[in-house]
């Protein structure tokens, strides 16, 4: 039998995880360089907080649709007729790479709240408080990145076996902590507004699409959490 | 890494204009030796009467000029800050006149380059633009006060309105309903006669590129950039406030006033921060755009934080 890459990558998930990272790191990598060459633009701290802002929401949209991916990709393996794919577990490998790109996220958010604090805020609480109070759209961030910060915490395997089914509770905090990020993009007056709506469109497809699973008989199987992800 | 030439300061380029009538400057230097067989005649060549005003150090370097002449808020171009500078050299700057009208007894129409060749001086003014980003920027320029002094403004002028152009052609923002064109903006008498108000003609020693509101715009320095109307063709003076463009879009978020103030908050944002163009680190913003002591006795016993 002729192996597919799908077959292959989820024998060997360790190398597409290798290349989500490498990936993943591009960004990052592109800021650094931009920087070090001045070649951030005639506003540079905007250009800083708008491009680890904008990353950090990729990649945490990305997490959001690895589950939803995998469905629909499988569905459309089936309605094609493919060889591969009609599967579920075929789309595992998806599932393998997800909390690394949830760290991703959390990265990226650092950067952007570090810039923040460091640049804007000058480290002065009594400052940052003002600010909380000043702008309304710095509340729901502050809020998401607590979210994060508790999903950063308990996402080594280990925080799993201990936490049980705590943990699956926990990380449901990753649809308000989405709604949230969407909420500060959507209220931040500088971004570019139709980033934020795509942001959001993106966004409510992917936790409607939870509302069906869950709700709809039809919709719902039981490998679909991808708790569950075994071949 | 790219080797960066060494930039001459603003002060030490000789002005554009300067340079175009640079053979009459020779002339002017043979007054100068009649002058000094006849002494008295010295007075008559150094018309420019001192503005008597301490202008205050920005205490900030100057902006790169490629910065202060690549990221320019002009709406009737487009929305793209970036863009603008491109977009803007399809302007026809030449003719130009601006009228001078409304409560003065003798309405006027002045040519751009008889202003620019009144007394134009440098000027080296902080600006702050109410989106949180900010400059310091060599200007060249008359003083507003000895324009609208020429049209012998009436003791019933208690504002002046300021109108830029409507040119579909050219302006392609305005193609784009963003705001009511053309955009204008008022000041009241006082501020428009206080000696920091400048009608700028230039800027970095050389004419006012496009982008940056050529043949002719507004400098108001202690408030918010949007009041520093670019392209003026109309000034008018008026017994009642005007309602400036932003003013009548978002009368919640720009008053009449726009003073710039680190304590009074955008509806939006705060204002008590600004990133200064080139640099990462934000600084704190100063009351009246570090101008305080030159302005506030303009507005003392009103509340700032309702006349925003």
């Amino acid at each position: 039998m002729k192996l597919s890459l799908f077959d292959w990558f989820n024998r060997h998930n360790g190398w597409f995880r290798i290349l989500v990272f490498s990936i993943s790191l591009i960004p990052a990598a592109l800021l650094l360089l931009d920087f070090q060459r001045n070649q951030l633009g005639f506003n540079p701290f905007e250009a800083l907080i708008t491009r680890t802002g904008f990353w950090a929401m990729v990649f945490l949209l990305i997490t959001l649709a690895i589950t939803p991916l995998r469905r629909w990709l499988n569905y459309l393996c089936k309605l094609a007729k493919l060889k591969y794919g009609k599967r579920l577990a075929d789309w595992n490998f998806l599932i393998k790479a997800r909390r690394m790109l949830g760290l991703f996220s959390f990265f990226y958010l650092c950067w952007h709240a570090g810039i923040y604090l460091h640049l804007e805020a000058d480290w002065s609480l009594s400052w940052f408080l003002q600010d909380l109070a000043d702008r309304p759209f710095l509340s729901a961030a502050a809020v998401a990145w607590l979210f994060s910060c508790l999903l950063a915490i308990t996402s080594p395997q280990l925080a799993r076996k201990k936490m049980g089914r705590h943990w699956r509770h926990l990380h449901r905090l990753m649809y308000p902590l989405c709604v949230l990020a969407v909420a500060h993009a959507l209220m931040e007056p500088r971004t570019t507004e139709y980033l934020a709506v795509a942001f959001a469109i993106i966004t409510a497809i992917l936790l409607l699409h939870r509302l069906l699973a869950r709700f709809i008989k039809s919709f719902y199987r039981p490998d679909d959490t991808g708790l569950e992800a075994k071949r | 890494m790219r080797f960066q030439f060494p930039q001459p300061k603003p002060s030490e380029i000789t002005n554009e204009h300067l340079f175009k009538t640079r053979r009459s400057l020779i002339k002017s230097l043979g007054v100068g030796a009649a002058a000094l067989t006849f002494p008295n005649l010295l007075q008559a060549v150094d018309k420019c009467p001192s503005s008597g005003i301490q202008i205050p150090d920005p205490g900030l370097p100057i902006t790169p000029k490629r910065a202060a002449t690549g990221y320019n808020n002009y709406y009737e171009f487009s929305t793209d800050k970036e863009a603008v500078r491109i977009l803007a050299q399809a302007l026809t700057l030449s003719p130009w006149q601006i009228s001078i009208t409304g409560q003065v007894e003798q309405p006027l129409q002045l040519d751009v380059d008889e202003i620019r060749k009144q007394c134009e001086e440098e000027r080296l003014y902080r600006f702050r633009c109410v989106e949180g980003w900010s400059m310091v920027v060599p200007w060249l320029g008359v003083s507003l006060s000895d324009i609208l002094k020429k049209a012998k403004p009436l003791s019933s002028a208690k504002f002046v309105r300021f109108s830029s152009i409507v040119n579909l052609e050219e302006m392609i923002g305005q193609r784009r309903p963003t705001l009511e064109w053309p955009y204008t903006e008022g000041l009241r008498i006082d501020e428009a006669m206080h000696p920091l108000t400048i009608l700028a003609t230039g800027m970095y020693g050389q004419s006012l590129p496009p982008q940056n509101g050529a043949p002719l715009r507004l400098i108001v320095p202690w408030k918010y950039g949007f009041k520093s109307i670019k392209a003026i063709q109309k000034i008018e003076l008026l017994e009642q406030q005007p309602v400036s463009s932003w003013q009548a879009i978002l009368p919640n978020e720009y008053g009449f006033y726009a003073n710039v103030n680190p304590k009074v908050a955008h509806p939006r944002w705060s204002q008590s921060r600004e990133v200064p163009l080139g640099q990462t680190k934000k600084r704190p913003t100063l009351m009246f755009n570090g101008y305080e002591e030159q302005v506030a006795s303009l507005y003392s016993g009103m509340d700032l934080s309702k006349h925003f």
